[in-house]
């Protein structure tokens, strides 16, 4: 199944809602992609404001 | 010992248009064998480059074994400072001006020649008009669908560029 990618918390999964934050508002259209593992210690997560783990599109059309 | 350390980014050498599935192989390794990786990134801008953020060289050394398309490892860290730059991606249509002579890359006009005679920043699409075309019709392409073959020279400037 395709990769759909949130619109509000560019959260990336194969549902048809958010499982991060219930949004309906999904697309296909997204460039970028980070997996973050340990929200805790992980820069990267802290600049990009992510506080649960998963997968995450850079930005979503 | 290892985790005393603070986390740095590495930066993975990939096969160019594998670095989404890299950046997968990397995270369910560092799942699987329960290894201090943090975070992969694999941003849109840098192609055949993945970026790891994790504990020590070791842990990029034995998450990257094993994993067809991770080519090898870049030596050194990468800054953050260097990285921020990829995680704020810039719209598609920065830099395009009208009047700019630009190549289609994509779509049924792959390949033409066309001057650019509107941007569209909210929704990053750029309108063109073809030179091949004998009547100059307006087409509308995504903003990342063209390549920029020639700026608009600016008046005052010259022919000097």
């Amino acid at each position: 199944m395709k990769l759909l990618a949130c619109r509000n918390c560019n959260y990336i999964s194969d549902s048809s809602t958010c499982p991060n934050c219930g949004s309906a508002s999904l697309s296909e259209d997204w460039a970028g992609y980070v997996i973050v593992l340990d929200v805790e210690e992980s820069e990267i997560a802290k600049k990009l404001n992510i506080t649960k783990p998963g997968k995450y599109a850079l930005k979503v059309r | 010992m290892e985790e005393t350390q603070k986390p740095a980014i590495f930066a993975i050498r990939t096969t160019i248009g594998q670095e989404k599935n890299t950046a997968d192989m990397i995270a369910s390794r560092a799942k699987n064998f329960k290894l201090p990786v943090k975070a992969v990134l694999a941003p849109t801008g840098i192609r055949g480059y993945i970026f790891v953020e994790a504990v020590g060289k070791t842990t990029i050394e034995r998450v990257r074994a094993g994993i067809k398309h991770g080519k090898g490892m870049v030596a050194g860290e990468v800054p953050i400072t260097q990285i921020e730059q990829f995680l704020v991606p810039k719209a598609a249509v920065t830099g395009m001006e009208v009047g700019d002579v630009v190549e289609l890359i994509s779509g049924p006009f792959r390949g033409e020649r066309a001057r650019i005679i509107r941007v569209d920043e909210g929704k990053e699409e750029i309108t063109v008009e073809l030179f091949e075309a004998t009547v100059p019709i307006p087409v509308t392409v995504r903003g990342d669908s063209v390549k920029i073959l020639q700026k608009k020279e600016k008046e005052g400037e010259g022919e000097g560029k």
